[in-house]
C-alpha cells in the first residue's frame, strides 16, 4: 500500500513505535532551545546517519526535503530581504533537522504499529461514546474512497475525451461530485444494513 | 439573443407567472409535499428521529449510533476527497503570476461548506491524522510526521478551524442564495481563518516577522480565491442535483 513507510528490518524498524514518537517529540522540543551551529550541525549529522544506516533506500527517503526545498528557499529569501541571513540559515537548518527526524519515524514505522501506538490517545474520547473501532473504520473508509474517486474521475474524463476530443473540462466537476457523493450514500446504507460501525453483535 | 439556458429560465419564469395569475398554482411544491406523520417509515427520520422545527433530534442511544454511522461515512468521504485532490498535480496559471496552485484546500473548503461545522472539521482532522500516520496525501506527495514540523504547519492547523468556521457560516446563512453563501463561507473559513492561523505559524517556525511571513504567504491568495469560486459553483451544482448531500443546509 502507498505510504512513506520503507520496508525493512533495521534497528530503527525494530524499536517500538511509541518510543520513537516520544524520542522525536523530546528531541524537537530540545532542539528548539538552540540556535548555535555547534548543536545544529552535529544534530544534522546524527539525523543523516540515521537515514544512512538504512542503506541506499534510506538515503532516497530524503526526497521529502526536496519536496519542501522550494518552501525553505522562499523562507530563506524572506530572511535575506529582512537582513537576517545568518539567523535565517540557522532557523531553516533547524527546521530541516526536525522535519527529517520526524519523517524518520514515519519511514521506519508501519502504519498499523503507528495506529496502535496512538490508540491510547483516543481513550479520553470514549466518554463521549467514541469507540476505537470508529477510528479504525474511518481510516479504512478513507483508504478505500480516495482511489475510488480517482477511478470515477478517470472514467468520466475518458468518456468526455471520447465525446469531445478535449482532455479536461470543468464540466466534469458536476457529474464527478454527484456520482461520488451518491456512492458515499450507498456505502452509508450498506454499512447500516450490516449493523453499523459497531457490528450486529452489540 | 440571450444564451440558451437564460432563454429557458425566462420561459419557465413566464409560465410560472401565468399560472400564478390564473390562480392555478397547483404545481408549486407546498401543494405536493406530504406532511410527515409519526407512524410511517421514512428513511431520514428513521436515522435522525422526527423533525422538530426543521432540526433533526436524536431520540435514543441506538439511533445515535446509526446517525453516527452515516456521519462517519460522510466524514471519511470528504477526508478522502481532500486526499484525492492532493494527488492532482499543481497548476501554474500565468495570469496569477505563475504561482503553483494545488487543489487540496478546495477539499478543505468543500468539507466545511458541504458538511457543516462539526463534521467538516472532523473530516479535515481525519485527513491530517492519516497524513500523520505516514500516508503521502499532502500535495506534492508529502506525508508523515515530518510535515508537522515544517514551516507550513500553521496552515495545517488552520484547515480544520477554517472548515469549522466555513460550516458555521454556511449553516447560519440558510436564507441566503446558496452560491453567495458558499462563496462567503469558503472565503472567510478557507482563506481568512486559515491565513490568520497559518501566517503566525510561518512567523514562529521560520523566525520571520509577521509582515514578512504575510508577504510570503500572500502569493497563494489569488489561487485560493479561484478555489472559493470553484467551491461555490460545485456546491450550487450539488444543491441542484443531489440536494440531500448539502448536509450543512438539510
Amino acid at each position: 500500500m502507498m505510504s512513506v513507510y520503507l520496508q525493512g528490518n533495521s534497528w530503527a524498524h525494530r524499536l517500538p513505535a511509541g518510543l520513537k514518537l516520544l524520542a522525536v517529540a523530546l528531541a524537537s522540543l530540545l532542539l528548539l532551545q538552540y540556535t548555535s551551529f555547534w548543536v545544529l550541525v552535529p544534530a544534522l549529522a546524527a539525523v543523516l546517519s540515521c537515514y544512512a544506516s538504512l542503506g541506499r533506500d534510506g538515503l532516497a527517503q530524503l526526497k521529502l526535503l526536496r519536496a519542501m526545498s522550494y518552501l525553505l528557499a522562499a523562507l530563506l529569501v524572506l530572511h535575506w530581504l529582512s537582513g537576517s541571513l545568518l539567523e535565517g540559515v540557522t532557523i531553516i537548518l533547524r527546521l530541516a533537522i526536525m522535519i527529517l527526524a520526524a519523517n524518520f519515524v514515519s519511514v521506519t514505522t508501519r502504519m498499523d504499529d503507528m495506529l496502535t501506538a496512538v490508540q491510547p490517545l483516543f481513550k479520553p474520547l470514549e466518554i463521549f461514546g467514541f469507540s476505537p473501532r470508529t477510528a479504525a473504520l474511518s481510516v479504512a473508509l478513507v483508504l478505500r474512497f480516495a482511489p475510488y474517486m480517482l477511478v470515477v474521475f478517470a472514467q468520466l474524463r475518458e468518456a468526455w475525451q471520447a465525446r469531445t476530443g478535449t482532455r479536461n473540462s470543468w464540466r466534469l466537476l458536476a457529474p464527478f461530485a454527484i456520482q461520488s457523493l451518491s456512492m458515499s450514500d450507498h456505502v452509508a446504507e450498506a454499512l447500516k444494513a450490516r449493523g453499523g460501525s459497531q457490528g450486529l453483535s452489540r | 439573443m440571450l444564451p440558451k439556458h437564460s432563454r429557458r429560465a425566462a420561459g419557465r419564469k413566464a409560465c410560472q407567472d401565468d399560472r400564478k395569475e390564473a390562480g392555478d398554482d397547483w404545481l408549486s411544491a407546498e401543494n405536493w409535499a406530504i406532511p410527515p406523520t409519526d407512524d410511517d417509515f421514512h428513511p431520514s427520520r428513521d436515522l435522525f428521529g422526527p423533525r422538530v422545527s426543521g432540526r433533526p433530534v436524536v431520540l435514543e442511544k441506538k439511533v445515535e449510533f446509526i446517525m453516527a454511522d452515516r456521519s462517519l461515512v460522510h466524514v471519511a468521504f470528504y477526508a478522502a476527497l481532500i486526499a484525492a485532490l492532493g494527488l492532482v498535480p499543481p497548476v501554474a496559471l500565468a495570469f496569477l503570476g505563475g504561482v503553483p496552485i494545488t487543489a487540496q484546500t478546495l477539499g478543505v473548503m468543500l468539507a466545511g461548506v458541504m458538511l457543516g461545522p462539526i463534521r467538516g472539521a472532523l473530516a479535515v482532522l481525519l485527513f491530517l491524522f492519516l497524513v500523520a500516520l505516514g500516508l503521502p496525501f499532502l500535495s506534492g506527495g508529502r506525508g508523515g510526521l515530518g510535515v508537522f514540523m515544517g514551516p507550513s504547519v500553521g496552515f495545517l492547523i488552520g484547515w480544520p478551524v477554517g472548515a469549522l468556521v466555513a460550516g458555521w457560516i454556511m449553516r447560519s446563512t440558510r436564507e441566503l442564495n446558496i452560491l453567495l453563501a458558499a462563496a462567503i463561507s469558503a472565503a472567510v473559513g478557507g482563506i481568512l481563518v486559515v491565513y490568520a492561523i497559518g501566517i503566525p505559524g510561518v512567523a514562529i517556525m521560520a523566525g520571520l516577522s509577521l509582515p514578512k511571513a504575510a508577504l510570503g504567504s500572500a502569493v497563494f491568495i489569488p489561487g485560493d480565491l479561484l478555489k472559493v469560486a470553484l467551491t461555490a459553483i460545485i456546491v450550487q451544482t450539488v444543491a441542484r442535483g443531489l440536494p440531500s448531500a448539502v448536509l450543512s443546509r438539510s
